[in-house]
């Protein structure tokens, strides 16, 4: 049964390590987020935090304790009451796969935790997701209207 | 506390234009992971307004 990595929170870089069997460095950074979704409700707003990933050299195949891994940080944070949103771009053209990738993640390790996701049919398609333990929360209904809300202020034809 | 939610997940589809703040948070997720390969420092991550925080 594969296990996640050790890791740990480097303070002089600010982001989330931990080291794979190949050798390779994985990180996890998170920023400070909210100023758009939720600027009417600060306590919300100080809860939210973008997310980004990033190892030191390409996989030449898939490790599923790197997953397991990245899982268990984001659960941590979700659990500690957080709010992870993260955005799937378009520079590379894998925007498809990391998209199935990560509700792949969500299918099999998701139980307890809430995503909602916001699909862009741009010229290059973005994809954008809301992560939360919605039991951690009084309202958590209000987080995902008041996000919803943003996004539909700026776009007016949506299809659910 | 517990909740009983009904939909624990969603898809919502916009067929219009993707809103400005959306490719800036690409953009900075772009200036997270260019920092992660040592091309970015944490100052000029400030600059841009990304300020790390550690949930935890």
């Amino acid at each position: 049964m594969p296990t996640p990595y050790d890791w740990s929170f480097d303070k002089i870089l600010g982001v989330f390590r931990f080291q794979g069997n190949n050798g390779a460095d994985y990180e996890v950074a998170l920023k400070e987020a909210g100023d758009v979704y939720f600027s009417n409700f600060p306590e919300i707003k100080s809860l939210s935090y973008e997310i980004a990933f990033e190892s030191s050299r390409a996989s030449s195949h898939y490790d599923e304790r790197v997953s397991l891994t990245i899982v268990e940080i984001v659960k941590a944070i979700l659990q500690k009451g957080s709010i992870i949103i993260f955005v799937c771009e378009s520079r590379d053209e894998k925007q498809n796969a990391r998209h199935k990738l990560f509700a792949n993640w969500f299918k099999k390790y998701g139980d307890g935790f809430e995503k909602y996701d916001f699909e862009f049919d741009d010229e290059r398609p973005y994809y954008l997701s809301l992560l939360l333990d919605a039991n951690k929360h009084t309202r958590p209904q209000l987080i995902i209207d008041e996000f919803e809300r943003t996004i539909d202020e700026y776009c007016g034809y949506k299809n659910t | 506390m517990m909740n009983t939610r009904p939909h624990p997940s969603k898809t919502v589809r916009y067929f219009k234009q993707t809103p400005p703040f959306v490719k800036r948070m690409a953009e900075d997720k772009r200036c997270l992971q260019a920092y992660m390969r040592g091309e970015m420092t944490k100052e000029e991550l400030l600059q841009r307004g990304i300020k790390l925080a550690n949930p935890l």
